[in-house]
């Protein structure tokens, strides 16, 4: 097992910068996900850990040491391609046996440990096989068995679900969340699924267009969003954000959205977000219809109503500003009506309007 | 297959034919005595059959040793070539190195001069360095023309193979050697084979360089005997049919054995890693 650690790492292909100053430490034992739009960046920040690219300035640490320099065969690390990446030409159990077979490994040892993983990931009986006869499910557990046959001190996982069908990404993603608390490797994984990154993450990082926008579990992540990039890129659907201006009167505060002014709910346990202009945020779910308690009433006018059967999203429109407020499936609420909204305080956010970093609550 | 349509089957026949018929003659005069050779009408069978054109032209006239030459010079040169250009494609296809576009530009142009233009030049050298007359020269000669090709081809090949399984294969442990020859050439089979079958091709029928620079005759490869045959004031023409199906037989041996690989070889480009 190893820490992991980026140090200020930035990469350039030609004109283009992949990643910008990124520094990122990833703990001994956990799963960290990279999580971001495509061309974020994630992608590459795991092949210079993995060694097939070299940072164009910075450094990377594994377990401790510099490993600049250091074949990609030679760091103890094991990589689960997106694409599978299994020899063709070789059966299910050689595929298996290939990273022990390069490292001499003895043959008993060899056959004993394909046999184990095979066991744990449940391909034994395709070991015979070649890759091709395969599904995609059973592809991506022989590249998981190879990657772990090895019990190399590190994962490095690039999307390693996206090619398959979603009932099997699910799957597979439990699976994959059960087998790395079992060995407890550490585990570098990327996607640009959030929902993924949610569920399999000890912590997400979250980067966009080559630099680092937000460190934290996901819990943090989602509660309280870096900037406005986090907030709307996590969780679905994405936070609300309403421009808004407040004003300090005295003790408390009315919150001015549009021509509405909503005074900030005394003794709600929350003090008010800082005076002037501001970009308010809140998740679909946060906001409660027709009384209180919260922050409130915020007069809205029902525009769209979508049922998914265990919820109706709601999207309404505040003064010409646009809001999704999740609702029980039994909600009544159809377009054309207007409606009252409460806001819970103690799940507002607040972001600088001109920078977009959130700066209340602070830190 | 679908039955083709009696148009095209006749059109098929009919190219079929074209191209059969100057093999079938050439195997055929080889069987025939002097007088039917020039038989008026031409007879498609002989009526008396005989080998003594083989027999002359084998043990007489030292055909044996010139296919023993020819098959150790163009096996040579295959194996050699392949030696070569399997490493050099994949340093061009997959390492970066200084000079690496100008590497591939200058073998690219190596291919806009015609051969005989390098004639001269290559006598020259080889002549210089004490290889005339001797089938080493030869094959280093054969090696100068086919190793741009193979390098191009394969390096095509290589570039055209999913990166994925050799980042695998390092993260697995292989070095660069050892990727190479644990999963890229497993796979390339079929350009190997293409290349192979070319480069024998090249070695077996040279002729230019062959007449220029072998001159005794117990290096001669076959190119340079069946010319012989000719230069004498009357030309034994069972003779030199005899030569001809003893020159062309293997090659046509070669592609019956690896004809699937070669079209494999030459439409192949998208391996589907896994």
């Amino acid at each position: 097992m190893a820490e992991i650690f980026l140090d200020r790492v930035t990469k350039r292909f030609g004109r283009v910068e992949a990643l910008r100053e990124l520094t990122l430490r990833v703990r001994e034992g956990e799963l960290l996900v990279l999580l971001g739009p495509s061309g974020c960046g994630k992608s590459t920040a795991l092949r210079i850990v993995a060694g097939l690219e070299a940072p164009t300035s910075g450094g990377v640490w594994i377990g401790g040491r510099r490993v600049d320099g250091v074949e990609p065969g030679d760091r103890d690390l094991a990589f689960v391609f997106q694409t599978y990446a299994l020899y063709p030409h070789k059966t299910v159990a050689e595929n298996l046996a290939f990273p022990l077979r390069v490292r001499k490994v003895s043959r008993e040892e060899e056959e004993a440990r394909v046999r184990e993983v095979a066991a744990l990931l449940g391909i034994g009986e395709l070991l015979g096989r070649r890759p091709r006869e395969l599904s995609g499910g059973q592809r991506q557990r022989v590249a998981l068995g190879r990657a772990i046959v090895r019990r190399p001190r590190a994962f490095l996982m690039d999307e390693p679900l996206s090619n398959l069908d979603a009932r099997l990404r699910v799957e597979m993603r439990s699976e994959i969340r059960r087998l790395q608390q079992r060995l407890g490797t550490t585990t570098v994984y990327v996607t640009h699924d959030q929902v993924e990154a949610m569920t399999l993450g000890d912590r997400v990082a979250v980067l966009r267009q080559g630099r680092l926008q937000q460190v934290g579990t996901p819990r943090q992540v989602y509660e309280l969003p870096a900037n406005r990039f986090v907030a709307g890129f996590v969780g679905s659907p994405p936070m609300n954000l309403l421009r808004i201006h407040v004003e300090r009167t005295g003790d408390g505060a009315v919150l001015h959205v549009g021509d509405q002014a909503l005074p900030w709910p005394a003794g709600c346990g929350v003090g008010p977000p800082p005076p002037g202009p501001l970009e308010l945020g809140f998740r679909p779910h946060s906001a409660r219809l027709g009384s209180g308690p919260g922050l409130g009433p915020l007069r809205a006018r029902v525009e769209e109503r979508e049922y998914l059967g265990g919820a109706v999203l709601l999207h309404l429109d505040a003064g010409g500003q646009r809001i999704t407020v999740e609702r029980p499936p039994e909600a009544r609420e159809q377009p054309g009506e207007g409606v009252l909204l409460y806001l819970s305080p103690r799940e507002l956010v607040g972001f600088d309007v001109a920078t977009g970093e959130r700066v209340w609550p602070a830190g | 297959m679908r039955r083709p349509a009696l148009g095209t089957a006749a059109v098929l026949a009919l190219l079929t034919a074209a191209v059969a018929l100057p093999f079938y003659w050439m195997a055929l005069s080889s069987t025939k005595t002097f007088s039917e050779l020039f038989a008026l009408p031409p007879r498609l069978w002989p009526r008396y059959p005989t080998l003594v054109a083989y027999r002359d032209v084998l043990f007489t006239q030292g055909f044996l040793r010139y296919l023993a030459n020819s098959l150790v010079v163009a096996g040579t040169t295959v194996a050699l070539d392949l030696a070569i250009a399997a490493p050099g494609a994949y340093a061009l296809a997959r390492l970066r190195f200084r000079g690496r576009r100008w590497t591939s530009m200058v073998l690219g142009l190596i291919y806009l001069v015609p051969p005989i233009l390098l004639v001269v030049p290559l006598f020259v050298l080889l002549t210089r360095l004490g290889l005339r007359d001797s089938l080493a020269g030869l094959v280093v000669a054969y090696l100068a023309q086919t190793l741009p090709v193979s390098l191009y081809m394969l390096a095509n090949y290589f570039r055209a193979l999913p990166p994925e399984l050799e980042e695998a294969a390092r993260v697995d442990g292989c070095s660069r050697a050892g990727v190479l020859v644990r999963v890229v050439l497993p796979l390339s089979a079929p350009a190997l084979t293409g290349v192979g079958v070319y480069t024998f091709l090249i070695a077996w029928n040279e002729f230019l360089l062959a007449y220029i620079l072998l001159d005794s005759p117990e290096r001669f490869t076959l190119a340079k005997g069946l010319y012989h045959l000719f230069s004498s004031y009357h030309t034994a023409w069972d003779r030199v049919m005899a030569a001809s199906v003893l020159m062309t037989a293997p090659v046509l041996a070669l592609f019956l054995v690896f004809q699937r690989r070669l079209v494999a070889g030459l439409t192949a480009g998208g391996v589907k890693g896994a």
